[in-house]
């Protein structure tokens, strides 16, 4: 078998590749907001900001290509579902660099309030499940492993569930205005890392879709598998 | 597929031993065979050898009233070939063999008593080539209407012109000039009267072999944009080297290929049958993925 | 890297330097120039052949002539009161060429003449009444009775024959003439002081030295004769003209039609290749074999039918060399080059338009009617005008088949005995005496003209036709 659009599918994989890129970038601004909310570390905070610029730039850049390979090329099957994942990646993946950016404004609000440990560890729960599941999603979409992304609904349960909990667990600090004002920020933050597990189970769907042509919605099948468990 | 059809076990059972190509996901028949009520024709197990030569085999596919089918895959894969049984002009070629049936309106065309001219009154079909006759506009609507022994009057024979130079969206353009010579037109215009003179004879199907890739593209596009029009009147069924343009204008594409053996022989095959666009989104077969993606050879 | 890492050569310039260059390139100019200068030399010779020939044609069919009238025109029409200076025999009207004939024939010649063809459609001129009756009621009448009358051109013709007797004692070429008019006249001068029992009864004095158009109105319209100076080719120009429409309406219909069913109709077998190449190979068949096959069965084994029996019973010619054994043989003849032509004219035809005409559902037929057949005909008829000209040049077959060498009488239809253009040439140039060689050219002539002609129409057509579609 020939390639008779070697220089198609060169510029295809070129974009695909900068989608890990910014993938991998986002992975790790996860980490940094973090450790900046937990730490109280304001520099690293500033990284996260800095890195999200370059993930903006990196998104422009992506957009434009995509938009000339659609112009000029015509992709069609397969070529056609990648560029598709491949927008619909772009767009949440940039948003989940924001996320991290949000995560990082609340470490700057928070800068020198009094905060929970408990609350913190939370936190730092969630983010050792929300950075495995944007692995994974990244990971199957290099691998076009349907079944792997399959298992992201399953992962995105429990950041559900402690984010849920952060309620409770604000309401149980008490009356310390401060310490209030710092769980609300960091309540914020636990939203945004709810988001960003979202933001995987997303990509999971399209790579779904890339490797099978069927475009699923895991939360409706999520519900559905706990409807007929019940 | 839901609605697919199984075909009978036995089809093809002792083909498969001259299948060299590679098919990690075997999709069987679901693939190639549609479901359709009511077919306007529909191929059972054709083939078709020149001479020694086989050209296409066993392919089994209905096509749908008012609607338009594209087939579409690589040179020698067969497509103009089966395109060409549907109206028996592979019956000009002597060596031409038609091995299968052809079932249009409840007959095989290809049996014993059936004579091909009778066929191609009511299956017409256009050319790669515009091929405009050396004689006037009129005369080239009008010829096909003659021969098949038109009733009518003078007056009705130029309302028969009209009504097909109108309805192939020539009308406007040679109303005036209904006396000059079909030559006189241009590439675009030519291949449009060559579809007025098709559809006078007021066909069930019209055949269409690549009738756009000798026109340039605004013109392609007229084409394409009457192929659209003719839908409502009449079934359609074309041959591209255009995957586009099969996207355009196809409600259903069939993907052929061609299987190569030890001596060099290149017989074509169905491959894939499906909506068009899921035959241009995702594909069952992967030489059919292969195909549309470039990755061919 | 390793060292195992295959060492990267640069690939060796294998063209030559520029100076080599440029020195290749002279040589290869040169022979490229060499190649032309053959060619045109080649164009050269072929274009001296024919302006050899023409200057040939042309030399013998004009020129001076010496020649001795028995009485000369001039003082004839001066007899009848008329200024020699500007009227000719020619000027006088029917009435005073009869009243020559009456003073200058005897009566038994005058008789003769009458009972060939008459003179007035109301009175005799030579013959009593009585006798006319007597002859004409006998069991074989004279053509007189029955066939018409002479007009004034035809008396015309016989008062130079009877009445002026004009005899070319020598004749010269177009360009000596020119060149040295003198040298000639010396010579025949010096003839009749030399040797005068070369001119009998002439005498110096009645020699008169005159221009000489042996391609003038008189020879196209003259009869054969055994006399050059009266001589004309109206009878093979006629003969010609009957053999080429028998011809053409023999072999261009048969030669279309077989061409028609072989492309279009035929399907590929061993038997219709077989014919295919027994075609092309019958085109190359010598012209006398096809002579041979006319006078075998056309001449022979259909006499009844060729002679014109069957159909006129008595009055019929004697035998089958008729026009129409003539006609049909060279139809034979040019049968496989329209063939082949008119083959060559409908492959010419685009595919596209027959598969337009079946796929619309026309028959087989239908689409070559209106739609082949109309784009073919100007190189079908091409092709037949061609072939049709090759025939009217033809000599061998007619010789076979019994083309009259000699034939004073038109012929009148296809069942009629007749000479044809090339056998009269043929005929002419096989004769001892000079003038003959002079009116041989003459007829040349008329026959290249012809032919032009022909050729030219087939150009014409082709061109009309070719532009139309």
């Amino acid at each position: 078998m020939v390639d008779q659009r070697t220089h198609f599918h060169a510029e295809l994989e070129g974009l695909e590749q900068s989608i890990h890129e910014i993938g991998d970038r986002a992975y790790d601004m996860i980490q940094m907001a973090i450790q900046a909310l937990i730490d109280d570390d304001m520099d690293l905070a500033r990284q996260v900001r800095a890195s999200d610029q370059v993930i903006d730039q990196m998104y422009l850049d992506v957009h434009n290509r995509w938009i000339n390979l659609i112009a000029r090329q015509q992709p069609m099957g397969a070529d056609l579902r990648l560029m598709s994942v491949l927008l619909h990646m772009n767009v949440t993946l940039e948003r989940t660099g924001d996320q991290a950016v949000n995560i990082a404004k609340m470490a700057e609000l928070c800068h020198g309030l009094p905060g929970s440990d408990r609350i913190g560890q939370q936190i730092q729960e969630m983010g050792h499940l929300v950075r495995p599941m944007l692995r994974t999603a990244i990971e199957s979409f290099i691998r076009r492993d349907a079944a792997e992304a399959r298992l992201l609904p399953a992962m995105d349960e429990p950041v559900d569930r402690i984010n849920m909990g952060m309620y409770r667990e604000v309401v149980a600090l008490g009356t310390d205005p401060e310490m209030l004002e710092w769980a609300t920020h960091t309540m914020m933050a636990a939203r945004a890392l709810e988001r960003i597990g979202d933001q995987a189970v997303d990509v999971g769907e399209q790579v779904v879709y890339l490797v099978t042509g069927e475009l699923l919605d895991f939360n409706e099948e999520a519900l559905d598998e706990r409807g007929s468990e019940s | 597929m839901s609605e697919t059809e199984t075909a009978p076990a036995t089809t093809g059972a002792s083909d498969r031993t001259i299948e060299i190509t590679t098919r990690p996901r075997d999709v069987g028949e679901d693939a190639r065979s549609m479901h359709i009520e009511d077919p306007v024709i529909e191929a059972q197990g054709l083939g078709v050898h020149y001479g020694h030569f086989r050209a296409v085999r066993d392919v089994t596919m209905k096509f749908g009233k008012n609607e338009i089918t594209a087939l579409i895959g690589p040179s020698g894969c067969g497509k103009s070939t089966v395109l060409r049984c549907f109206n028996r002009m592979n019956d000009l070629i002597p060596s031409a063999r038609v091995e299968g049936n052809v079932i249009y309106n409840d007959t095989d065309i290809y049996a014993e008593d059936i004579d091909p001219v009778e066929v191609r009154r009511k299956v017409g079909m256009v050319f790669q080539k515009p091929n405009p006759f050396p004689k006037s506009i009129f005369d080239n609507v009008a010829w096909g209407a003659k021969i098949n022994g038109f009733k009518g009057s003078k007056g009705e024979l130029s309302n028969l012109v009209e009504r097909a130079l109108g309805q192939a969206a020539l009308w406007e353009e040679v109303k005036d000039k209904l006396n000059e010579s079909g030559y006189s037109l241009s590439g675009g215009q030519q291949q449009r009267l060559c579809i007025a003179r098709a559809i006078a004879t007021n066909p069930d199907v019209v055949l269409m072999d690549e009738p756009a890739s000798a026109l340039d593209p605004i013109a392609t596009l007229r084409i394409e944009e009457l192929m659209h029009e003719l839908k409502d009147d009449y079934s359609i069924i074309i041959v591209t080297h255009n995957m586009q343009q099969a996207a355009r204008v196809s409600d259903r594409t069939a993907f052929f290929s061609v299987d190569v053996n030890d001596s060099g022989m290149r017989t074509g095959r169905l491959v894939e049958y499906g909506f068009t666009d899921k035959i241009f989104t995702t594909p069952e077969h992967e030489e059919t993925e292969h195909y549309i993606t470039g990755r061919f050879g | 890297m390793t060292a195992t890492a295959p060492e990267k050569t640069e690939p060796q310039n294998l063209y030559p330097t520029d100076d080599e260059f440029v020195a290749l390139l002279n040589r290869r100019s040169r022979k490229s120039f060499l190649a032309q200068s053959g060619f045109l030399l080649a164009l050269i010779i072929a274009v001296l052949a024919l302006f050899t020939l023409l200057y040939t044609v042309i030399n013998d069919a004009f020129g001076l002539v010496a020649i001795v009238n028995a009485q000369d025109p001039e003082t004839v029409v001066a007899e009848f009161g008329l200024d020699p200076d500007t009227t000719t025999l020619g000027d006088l009207d029917k009435d005073q060429l009869v009243g020559l004939l009456q003073g200058a024939v005897s009566s038994g010649v005058g008789r003769r003449l009458e009972r060939e063809e008459r003179f007035y459609p109301d009175r005799l001129v030579f013959e009593s009444q009585e006798k006319w009756d007597e002859i004409c009621a006998s069991g074989e009448p004279p053509e007189g009775c029955t066939g018409g009358v002479r007009n004034q051109a035809d008396v015309l013709a016989l008062v130079r024959e009877r009445v002026v007797q004009p005899d070319v004692i020598a004749s010269n070429d177009l360009v000596p003439s020119l060149l040295d008019r003198q040298g000639f006249e010396q010579s025949v001068l010096e003839a009749f002081e030399t040797s005068p029992q070369r001119f009998g009864d002439y005498t110096v004095d009645q020699v008169r030295f005159e221009w000489r158009a042996w391609l003038n109105l008189d020879f196209i319209r003259s009869p054969q004769n055994s006399t050059p100076e009266l001589a004309g080719i109206r009878t093979a120009i006629l003969g010609s003209t009957y053999l080429v429409l028998i011809t053409m309406l023999f072999a261009i219909p048969v030669g279309v039609g077989a061409a028609v069913y072989l492309v279009e109709f035929a399907r590929p077998s061993r038997l219709n290749e077989f014919i295919q190449t027994n075609i092309y190979n019958l085109a190359g068949v010598p012209s006398v074999i096809y002579g041979m096959l006319g006078l075998a069965v056309l001449v022979r084994t259909f006499e009844p039918l060729t002679s014109g029996s069957l159909f006129l019973g008595e009055g019929a010619a004697s035998n089958g060399r008729t026009i129409l054994s003539g006609g049909i043989t060279l139809g034979l003849l040019i049968l496989p080059v329209v063939i082949i032509s008119a083959q060559e004219a409908l492959k010419a035809v685009p595919n596209s338009l027959r598969q337009a005409g079946l796929g619309l559902g026309a028959t087989r037929w239908q689409t070559v009617r209106s739609q082949v057949l109309p784009v073919a005909l100007p190189g079908i008829l091409t092709g037949g005008i061609l072939a049709v000209a090759r025939a009217i040049g033809e000599t061998a077959p007619l010789i076979v088949v019994g083309a009259a060498g000699f034939i004073t009488s038109d012929p009148t239809g296809p069942f009629s005995n007749y000479t044809a253009m090339p056998i009269q040439i043929f005929q002419w140039t096989s004769l001892p005496q000079e003038e003959f060689r002079n009116i041989a050219a003459a007829a040349i002539l008329v026959l290249l003209i012809l032919l032009l002609t022909l050729n030219a129409t087939a150009v014409i057509f082709r061109n009309r036709f070719s532009r139309r579609a």
